[in-house]
């Protein structure tokens, strides 16, 4: 019997969250299990696994969210508000909904009490209010601290209920890696929706799961591109549905948008249901695409088809890259962002001829290990920092390594002064071929016209005392190699 | 407490981790878990010199949840004065240290001789939202960082008003309650925005009263300087927008501070000519506006509801159906907020209801018949019962979704012309 994954993402074998090296030396401590785990002793705001859990679920028809939490916890609903408005006009949606969230506003008698009827209370409200087919119960740290049981609540609640109310165990400090969140969110979709009952296959049905991070444009790309193999898209669980989750054990075969995406699900679907799958990299860029497209064609038996795919595909696309490589070649990058996109950012720079010099991102492990290997072959040396954010760390190696272009999240290196592109973007395109395009003409314009964060640079200074540029930037990275 | 939430309309105590940053050059360091700076900076401005993804955060993991999290605590602190570049440092305790029963005290007490202050403030998530987490700050402020002062600097006014960023026009409407009370001679001390900062902190003591423009929020931390500090203070409920609220407002500042009433009433006749100049230009377009209807509901904390409010009611013409305060107004409070809203011009009394539960108010709304196309004003929940009604909808509360707000303000005469022009940039799309 295999263990049952908890959902935290640090409890798989060699997954580090804290770590400053370079290429080279990180692939060869990776390889000779060198690597060990360590801490920060300063550190800035993370994100929590709360917060990815309720992103990856947010926008499921007909359902409710409920955050058995004190009211701070859902602070970030008007950004889910915005996501969430945003997506329905994309897809068309005349009268656009809010999201339903409710919290339970655990209060000091709560905390001292328990919230069980709190929860109680919240879940019949919705039951009222909304008529939804699905209720999700999310844990926050004083939840899971103070000991409520939301499993057997819950459990009890059901009985007497007819939505599905699923509890989701995403409590902020048990773990450090956001994309936990997502984990915890498929665990308990298995559970209590899919609940290992097998049915009848759909030939040329797959799963395609992506992240409310994904732009309305790069699921189209996504589902054109299988839809040339002549395979038809669940896509999962953004914008869908209670009916089209209960359809995931039909499909032929599963492949994901992002790396930290239901990989864990995509597992154990295979373990559960005999749904092979696809997990090779996030499709940004030429190179990634290809492998991104072979993957899912390979597990479906269209290996030819695809590589016939390709070719036209490059036929029509390659020429336009050319046109934006004369813009771009040699410059050198920056690069910061989710494991998924950050990896695949720095393997689209070298559509464009560009050298990668910093690279920062949240986790180390077995598929960054394959990634750094491709990198060490293009980019001779390029720094390190497994970091989530820490925007203190990043300005310090910024500022010292002097990118022309930065590619990630741009408040800090643009006060320095340097071009910035943002590479998540999640309204507009930025995925497969044509994604490619998009992104590589943004970061030119971006390029040409510097004159913004110059400006900015000029007026204004970063928060850090001076001394701090000339310490080391792991110096706060305890223990490890 | 209020009980479940339906569509939010605040966060929680350890949001005034923005009240912190508001502070030009102070900066919050969270004890607390990893989300917490991220799940609660969600308002528009809050990239400045330092903003959430800057903040040092304990990010509190299993371990500390079961030994504790003080030398995590200890070591984030020391560090950041190390490498942050900041003029005060204010520890925000979350809901899991305050669980677990961390001593944030203690620790805090480790640095009191550090080169820069350390304080803290006790700001769980379950101990109330960010109008209660606001009024922690500045009493930490005022209990750990200020002593009586020996000098009364004559004319020096402290103003409290909008609580920073949770009011989204909250730097505009400082920058005009300031203008506003240096024509009246005075001279103004704000600790919030542009240009003011520790230094300005540090000139609390030395006030000759405390000027707080706000319902309920705030009354708390003016009894206490009262207390410690031995500064009085006038406590003028509405945030004064538009001719009629503001010429009452310089009437009632001026009289309490002394000065001459003829200079205060040379002010306002100057400053209402300059308002119905431009009333006037644009009267017709109020007169003849077809698609509003004379009724209006403001969605918003209570500050902002009785100020919009009144505006609209004792400048604008506009009659009110139910106003809806959502800010969680403390029980012992609600009769006298309650009791503004009906001091209403011709005797008309708003009736007010103080609920949390946006399920609710939005029921409320459809089922009221506004004779005509509503005009509600409130936060992006709203944005979809608007719809649902036909209404004008402007967002004013948070959260405030699209639309910008860097410098504008409602407050004062001109404040009350940007107000008008928003509400009929609105209205105006729909003559066609």
């Amino acid at each position: 019997m295999i263990e049952t994954y908890s959902g935290i993402r640090e409890s798989r074998p060699n997954r580090y969250n804290d770590l400053g090296s370079t290429g080279d030396a990180a692939e060869e401590d990776f390889r000779t299990g060198c690597l060990k785990k360590a801490d920060r002793s300063f550190a800035q705001g993370l994100q929590c696994q709360q917060i990815n859990s309720m992103a990856a679920l947010m926008s499921l028809e007909d359902s409710v969210f409920i955050a058995h939490a004190p009211q701070g916890c859902v602070g970030c609903t008007s950004m889910a508000v915005d996501q969430y408005r945003v997506g329905q006009a994309h897809r068309g949606v005349k009268h656009s909904k809010n999201p339903r969230i409710i919290v339970s506003n655990l209060d000091q008698n709560n905390v001292i009490f328990g919230g069980e009827s709190k929860l109680r209370k919240a879940v019949e409200e919705a039951v009222k209010r909304y008529q939804p087919k699905l209720i999700f119960v999310l844990a926050s740290c004083a939840s899971g601290i103070i000991g409520d049981d939301i499993d057997a609540i819950v459990k009890d609640i059901q009985e007497s209920t007819q939505a599905l109310v699923i509890p989701i165990h995403c409590e902020g400090f048990k773990s450090k890696i956001c994309a936990s969140g997502f984990d915890a969110a498929f665990i308990s979709i298995n559970k209590y929706i899919l609940k290992q009952e097998k049915i009848k296959k759909q030939e040329g049905l797959i799963n395609l799961f992506a992240p409310v991070s994904i732009s309305y444009a790069d699921q189209v790309e996504m589902e054109r591109m299988l839809s040339l193999l002549d395979l038809k898209v669940n896509y999962i669980p953004f914008y869908s549905s209670l009916e089209k989750i209960k359809e995931i054990p039909s499909a032929q075969a599963s492949t994901s948008i992002c790396k930290v995406f239901a990989d864990e699900f995509m597992k154990a679907l295979y373990e559960d249901y005999d749904i092979p799958y696809s997990h090779t990299v996030m499709p940004i860029g030429v190179r990634n695409t290809d492998i991104w497209f072979r993957g899912i064609a390979s597990v479906v038996g269209k290996e030819k088809e695809a590589e016939e795919i390709i070719q036209r595909e490059h036929e029509r696309i390659l020429p336009l890259v050319e046109s934006i490589k004369n813009r771009l070649k040699g410059k050198r990058v920056f690069i910061c962002g989710g494991t998924g996109r950050s990896f695949a950012a720095a393997a689209l720079i070298d559509d464009f001829g560009m050298e990668l010099v910093g690279l920062e991102t949240p986790t180390y492990d077995e598929d960054a290990q394959a990634d750094i290997e491709y990198l060490n072959t293009i980019h001779p040396n390029f720094v390190i920092d497994i970091a989530n954010m820490q925007p203190f760390e990043q300005v310090n190696l910024v500022k010292k390594l002097k990118p022309d272009v930065f590619i990630g999240v741009p408040e800090w290196a643009a006060k320095l002064g340097i071009p910035t592109t943002h590479v998540l973007d999640m309204k507009r395109p930025t995925m497969g071929y044509d994604g490619l395009l998009f992104l590589g003409n943004k970061i030119a314009d971006q390029l040409e016209n510097p004159g913004f964060n110059i400006k900015l640079s000029q007026h204004i200074k970063l928060p850090y005392k001076d001394s701090w540029y000339e310490e080391d930037a792991f110096k706060y990275i305890i223990g490890g190699n | 407490m209020a009980k479940i939430l339906d569509k939010q309309r605040y966060k929680c105590a350890m949001s005034a981790m923005q009240t912190v940053q508001a502070i030009d050059r102070a900066i919050p360091i969270l004890h607390s878990g990893p989300g917490c700076a991220q799940k609660l900076s969600s308002s528009s401005g809050s990239s400045g010199y330092f903003s959430p993804n800057i903040y040092p955060c304990t990010s509190i993991n299993e371990k500390d949840v079961v030994f504790g999290g003080v030398k995590k605590l200890e070591s984030t602190i020391r560090h950041s004065l190390d490498v942050i570049d900041a003029d005060l440092y204010v520890v925000l305790t979350g809901c899991i240290p305050e669980i677990v029963g961390d001593n944030t005290e203690e620790v805090v007490e480790g640095f009191k001789d550090a080169k820069k202050p350390v304080i803290y403030a006790s700001t769980a998530g379950f101990k109330g939202n960010n109008y209660k987490g606001h009024e922690e700050v500045i009493d930490s402020i005022v209990d750990q960082l200020l002593e009586p002062s020996d000098i009364r600097v004559k004319n020096l006014v402290n103003i409290w008003a909008d609580v920073p960023y949770q009011n989204e026009f909250w730097h505009g409407n400082f920058r005009e309650l300031e203008r506003l009370i240096e024509k009246l001679g005075l001279v103004p001390n704000i600790i919030f925005g542009y240009n003011k900062g520790l230094s300005n902190v540090k000139k609390i003591p030395a006030a000759q009263f405390n000027l707080l423009i706000s319902p309920w929020v705030g009354l708390n931390n003016m009894k206490k300087m009262e207390q410690k500090l031995k500064i009085p203070y006038l406590h003028y409920p509405t945030l004064p927008i538009g001719a009629f609220e503001t010429s009452k407002f310089l009437r009632t500042v001026g009289r309490y501070a002394g000065v001459p009433e003829e200079k205060v009433e040379a002010i306002i006749e100057e400053q209402e000519a300059y308002y119905y100049y431009y009333i006037e230009r644009y009267a017709d377009l109020f007169l003849e506006t077809r698609v509003m209807s004379k009724q209006f509901t403001v969605v918003s904390d209570a500050h902002y509801a009785l100020g919009i409010t009144k505006f609209l009611v004792n400048d604008l013409g506009l009659y009110p159906a139910k106003q809806f305060v959502v800010d969680d107004t403390p029980k012992g409070n609600q009769e006298a907020v309650s009791s503004y809203f009906k001091d209403l011009n011709y005797g008309i009394e708003a009736e007010v209801s103080f609920e949390t539960d946006g399920y609710k108010i939005h029921n409320e709304i459809k089922a009221h018949d506004y004779h005509g196309y509503p005009l509600i004003l409130g936060g992006y929940w709203e944005k979809e019962v608007a719809k649902q009604t036909n209404a004008h909808f402007l967002n004013v509360s948070w959260p405030v979704n699209e639309r910008l707000i860097m410098n504008s303000y409602y407050v004062g005469y001109d404040g009350g012309l940007k107000l008008i022009e928003d509400i009929y940039s609105v209205a105006k799309t729909r003559f066609n």
